[in-house]
């Protein structure tokens, strides 16, 4: 039987897999802020949202995209990002423990220039995608009729 | 040896984020097309806009790097 230390719980937040972590990059000026990311198996990539980047005050003016992507019926720029290194909860039996991982992630800037689809632009979640789970050799577990979701890692 | 205050933080994020969950329902009847931020179970502020929230924020003296910043609506978007 697989041991509890090895898991890294999920929560299940109106219907989405969120992942609770803490995040610093010295590189963004980033120190120790805590993050929702919804983990997302539709999207091959990780991105901090147009939201999380104005709040974590992501410098993006003047960066060139490495390309544009569709997420949540809006378009953005990518911009590419330092590594990140994220803090995440392992369960354990005795104890609270976390794993420290080095995360690639972009940035997500808004191509609209209305007001109202600025807003939509700004609430969509961060999400980490299958890159996260192949770069951090995690598998996904999902038993949906328990209400549980964690992630493990199979390095 | 695990950083305790790594630890507080990703502890009181989950309470938050299973907080948030169980009140959606509340918090959409009261701040329904707002952005909330919310920390240790209470909404600290809201705005419809997302950068009136952060400057009410900063005029409070907010540490946001404990906070989470969320939209409530009872509109999902498929991602």
């Amino acid at each position: 039987m697989t041991s509890l230390v090895d898991r890294i719980p999920l929560q299940i937040v109106e219907g989405r897999l969120v992942l609770t972590s803490v995040i610093e990059c010295k590189q963004l000026r980033i120190h120790r802020q805590v993050m929702r990311f919804i983990l997302d198996t539709g999207s091959p990539n990780s991105y901090f949202s147009y939201k999380d980047v104005i709040k974590l005050q992501i410098p993006l003016a003047g960066k060139n995209p490495s390309g544009q992507t569709d997420f949540g019926g809006s378009r953005f720029d990518q911009i590419p990002l330092p590594k990140v290194t994220m803090y995440i909860l392992k369960e354990g039996k005795q104890s609270k423990d976390y794993y420290t991982v080095n995360v690639s992630m972009s940035a997500l800037r808004t191509t609209k220039t209305s007001q109202k689809n600025i807003k939509v632009a700004e609430q969509l979640p961060s999400i980490l995608g299958i890159d996260f789970l192949k770069e951090q050799k995690f598998s996904l577990h999902l038993i949906l009729t328990e209400d549980l979701a964690y992630l493990q890692y199979e390095g | 040896m695990a950083d305790t205050q790594i630890v507080q933080m990703l502890v009181k994020g989950q309470n938050d984020i299973s907080w948030f969950d169980a009140n959606f329902n509340n918090l959409l009847s009261e701040y329904d097309e707002q952005f909330i931020a919310f920390k240790d179970k209470k909404v600290l502020d809201s705005d419809p806009r997302l950068n009136r929230l952060m400057e009410k924020l900063k005029e409070k003296n907010i540490n946001v790097s404990d906070v989470f910043i969320e939209f409530v609506s009872k509109i999902k978007h498929i991602l």
